[in-house]
């Protein structure tokens, strides 16, 4: 029998046991003698974790190494989280089931803020020290990626390296280094000291901070004069050059996104001021197409999944997106694999392809409007006009469609009843647009509107970084201003408003844009039992506003407070390519509600093009 | 269009995968290895493919059946070949047979199915061993059969075709299926219970080694239902 690290008896009392036992289809199994043992780790549930594309990217290229083995390794659920507790049994890896603590790196990557307990959680199981400096030479080097690494600050101190930027680029050369100090006998503290001077590396042991007596930052440097003062984030120059996993492990267990997953793009040409990921991934990168279908062949065949999706944070702008739909169609819907095509726009090209690859009749329109009014998605740069969304809509209805899905936001700056009240007169507007669309006798169903209201969080690398954020009483209040205008709506019955917690909104704002003081917060509160905060029925938030008490924090301080133009912020010591002075351009032009173009109509300068790559090489060429 | 019976081998780690995760295991499975798979009609075509009862989560089987309607032939050493290729080692499938118009489903034809049952320490199964042969004098034994509403009591004994000791284990060839379905707890239970010790049901290692339908008077093994492709 395969060795397991955990006995029968435990497996057959929790929940889903197949999370724990790794053997799948496509799990790389390697002879563990003379590797650098890797465990990467999305903290959260098995069936999250599994979705994610990035890490599916790292273990490709990681074990494309002969002298590397990664494994990988989820958060336990509570069940067996507390049999671990009592019984002292080590968080394990799943390929081997060894150990976590023996592996020379863990590992994390952070893709929200609402996992950063699930971190301390993977440390504790695993009986590494929270604290980096805490550690001793038989402790894995513990390291952390993704898109939270933009603030790195709140969760430095457990880290012993940060990467930041895209992981394909600098592995190769910080496993190197690894292998070269651990040759030569060297400590654990010198490696940790050499990997900081390397691109995209940020070791946080090597700064120290200080802060004004108003709490803002007052100095944040490097302790040693050859220790780099910014970090640029990693950059895949050439996204068709980069590695791809063609053959990712297939779960036994119905994963959230249990398909084929086809990166068609990184970055985004549209500007929009709230959003973090449109700033951090500049400049947009897409994957050649011929390169993209011998993947998605490559990748149906190795798996066996029935469905299979383009990612990108917006298809539409992909420049062959016509023929890899074409394409997608004709190689795969009548071998029965589904077709998924998320962040199109809805035009009447979108449509032809959604009613190619989806029965319309249970397949919805989601537009996101982000914002009730014209003014509003000016000051958020969303390029997203109301007759575009009414265009759209009233083909949908045209072709058959009658469930339209809204989203939006609740408390961007600058915002006014007016606007608010905007997203109730949009979503009646739409279902109004149904009824004079299609003819009494044509309709065979009512028309559905379900609009979504989420409470804006700042973001670091945002125009909206210095903004204040709204406070839970303001976003409750906010949320009744929508739901009476809703009411009065003419059409209110076909539609349907739901909004976000807002105690969750505020802990993410928090964190988002929170300094290294927050990690003495994030231990206690692991400490009152806080885990799995993403998952609404384990959220708790009466443990965090102890917690925030007992360390004497003030949570407002973070996320309420307007900072100005000339503090020192916590990720200053980043450079993403775009420019603090980029930034403050636009939360000037925000204000005034003036748009920006996006970057593929006119450069507008924001810094990106320092790393000659996508669209900013694309225009210049082009011109 | 043919139809065509897998028997399959569940072991080691992948005894914690569910009944409706094997299912789509193998759904999979017959993608990555090319096999030409009939699906159903309408909005959400799925594959014609049907299974013996879920074996229980935790228990080892070398006799576990899959029916699949197949679109067009296929020899069954290539077939086998193939899947070995796309497939994990402790699910490993052993035959690959076209089933004869007209046959019965594998849900549906299994009547009766073997266990053996192994004991963690050895005074335990002494203490099984030692009441086989009273259990078989007997013309009725009941056990407590409960069910999700309600509990009633049944007599096991008729159910039971077979039981003896074989290679320091417990055999037992009992009825199952959808009718008189018989767990071996039921009968380990009731051999504990004519002595008096009831061994503790995480100290067993239960495996299934085949299962069986009925032709006749005769009880045969689903593997024994079809024949090879050449």
């Amino acid at each position: 029998m395969s060795k397991l690290a955990l006995s029968k008896e435990i497996l057959l009392s929790v929940d889903k046991p197949a999370r724990y036992i790794g053997h799948e289809v496509n799990a790389v199994i390697k002879d563990p003698e003379d590797k650098i043992r890797f465990a990467m780790c999305f903290p959260d549930l098995y069936e999250i974790g599994m979705s994610h594309l990035g890490i599916q990217i790292l273990y490709d290229m990681l074990n494309s190494y002969e002298d590397v083995w990664c494994e990988r390794v989820y958060s336990v659920w509570t069940d067996l989280h507390t049999i671990m507790k009592e019984r002292n049994i080590p968080l394990f890896a799943l390929e081997s089931q060894d150990e976590i603590r023996s592996f020379d790196f863990l590992g994390i990557t952070l893709q929200y803020e609402m996992c950063y307990t699930n971190i301390l959680q993977i440390l504790d199981l695993s009986h590494i020290p929270f604290y980096a400096k805490d550690r001793t030479e038989d402790d894995p080097i513990v390291i952390c990626g993704g898109p939270c690494t933009y603030n790195p600050e709140p969760f430095a101190d457990f880290f012993d390296i940060v990467y930041i930027g895209e992981g394909e680029t600098r592995y190769r050369q910080l496993l190197d280094l690894y292998k070269e100090c651990k040759n030569c006998g060297r400590s654990r503290s010198e490696f940790i000291k050499e990997a900081g001077k390397l691109p995209g590396i940020y070791a946080p042991s090597l700064y120290e901070c200080s802060y004004n007596a108003d709490g803002t930052l007052k100095s944040f440097n490097a302790i040693y004069d050859d220790v780099p003062a910014k970090i640029v984030k990693e950059v895949v120059v050439d996204m068709s050059d980069s590695c791809y996993p063609v053959k990712p492990v297939v779960p036994y267990i119905k994963a959230t996104q249990d398909r084929v997953v086809l990166e068609i793009q990184r970055g985004c040409i549209r500007g929009c001021r709230f959003c973090q990921a449109g700033s951090v991934y500049k400049p947009i990168r897409h994957r050649n197409v011929e390169k993209l279908e011998e993947i998605a062949r490559k990748m149906i065949a190795n798996t066996g999944h029935e469905e299979i999706s383009l990612a990108s944070l917006s298809s539409s702008d992909y420049p062959d997106l016509e023929r890899i739909c074409t394409f997608l169609i004709d190689e795969f819907s009548d071998k029965h694999i589904n077709i998924s095509l998320p962040s199109l726009r809805v035009d009447a090209f979108s449509l032809d392809v959604m009613s190619k690859v989806q029965d319309i009749k249970k397949s919805v329109v989601t537009f996101a409007p982000e914002a009730g009014s014209q003014r509003m998605r000016n000051v958020i740069n969303k390029g997203l006009s109301e007759e575009d969304i009414l265009n759209g809509c009233k083909q949908a209805f045209l072709g058959g469609w009658t469930r339209v899905k809204l989203y939006f936001m609740l408390g961007l700056p600058t915002e006014t009843e007016e606007d608010m009240e905007g997203i109730a007169i949009l979503s009646n507007e739409i279902a109004k647009l149904y009824y004079d669309t299609i003819p009494k006798e044509e309709r065979k169903t009512k028309v559905s509107i379900v609009s979504s209201t989420s409470f804006f969080v700042p973001k670091p690398f945002t125009p909206f970084q210095w903004a204040s954020m709204n406070t839970m009483d303001e976003f409750r209040y906010k949320a009744h201003v929508v739901n009476e205008a809703m009411r009065r709506q003419l059409n209110y019955k076909s539609i349907r408003y739901n909004w976000h917690s807002a105690d969750e909104s505020v802990l993410e704002g928090v964190f988002a844009r929170g300094d290294r003081r927050l990690s003495e917060v994030l231990i206690k509160a692991y400490e009152k039992g806080c885990m799995f905060d993403a998952w609404t029925e384990q959220f708790y938030f009466k443990p965090w506003v102890e917690a925030f008490e007992e360390c004497g924090i003030d949570m407002k301080f973070y996320y309420n407070r307007e900072r100005s133009y000339d503090e020192l912020l916590p990720w200053d010591f980043i450079d993403t390519g775009v420019t603090k002075e980029f930034l403050k351009r636009e939360y000037e032009n925000a204000k005034q509600a003036k748009v920006t173009p996006n970057c593929r109509e006119k450069c507008n300068g924001c810094g990106a093009a320092r790393f000659n790559g996508g669209v900013c090489v694309e225009s210049k060429t082009a011109v | 269009m043919l139809k065509v019976r897998l028997r399959f081998k569940k072991t080691g780690a992948l005894v914690y995968i569910g009944h409706l995760d094997v299912m789509r295991y193998f759904q999979k499975l017959f993608r990555r290895a090319d096999i030409n798979v009939a699906y159903s009609e309408g909005f959400s075509p799925h594959q014609l493919l049907s299974f013996t009862p879920p074996l229980p989560l935790g228990m080892e089987s070398d006799g576990e059946y899959a029916d699949v309607t197949l679109k067009e032939s296929i020899n069954t050493k290539e077939a086998l070949s193939r899947i070995k290729n796309a497939s994990v080692e402790e699910i490993e499938v052993l035959s690959f047979k076209e089933l004869p118009e007209e046959s019965e489903n594998a849900m549906a034809a299994v009547k009766a199915a073997g266990y053996t049952v192994t004991f963690d320490d050895d005074q335990t199964g002494q203490i099984i061993k030692d009441a086989i042969g009273s259990f078989l004098s007997k013309d009725t034994v009941n056990i407590v059969k409960k069910t999700k509403k309600n509990e009633k009591e049944i007599n096991i004994r008729p159910l039971v075709y077979d039981l003896k000791w074989k290679y320091s284990g417990l055999y037992m060839l009992v009825s199952s299926g959808s009718v008189d379905n018989i767990k071996p707890e039921h009968v380990i239970s009731a051999l504990s219970g004519i002595t008096g010790n009831v061994p503790d049901n995480k100290a067993v290692t239960i495996r299934r080694t085949d299962q069986y339908t009925r032709i006749g008077d005769d009880l045969v093994s689903l593997d024994d239902i079809g024949a090879d492709i050449i």
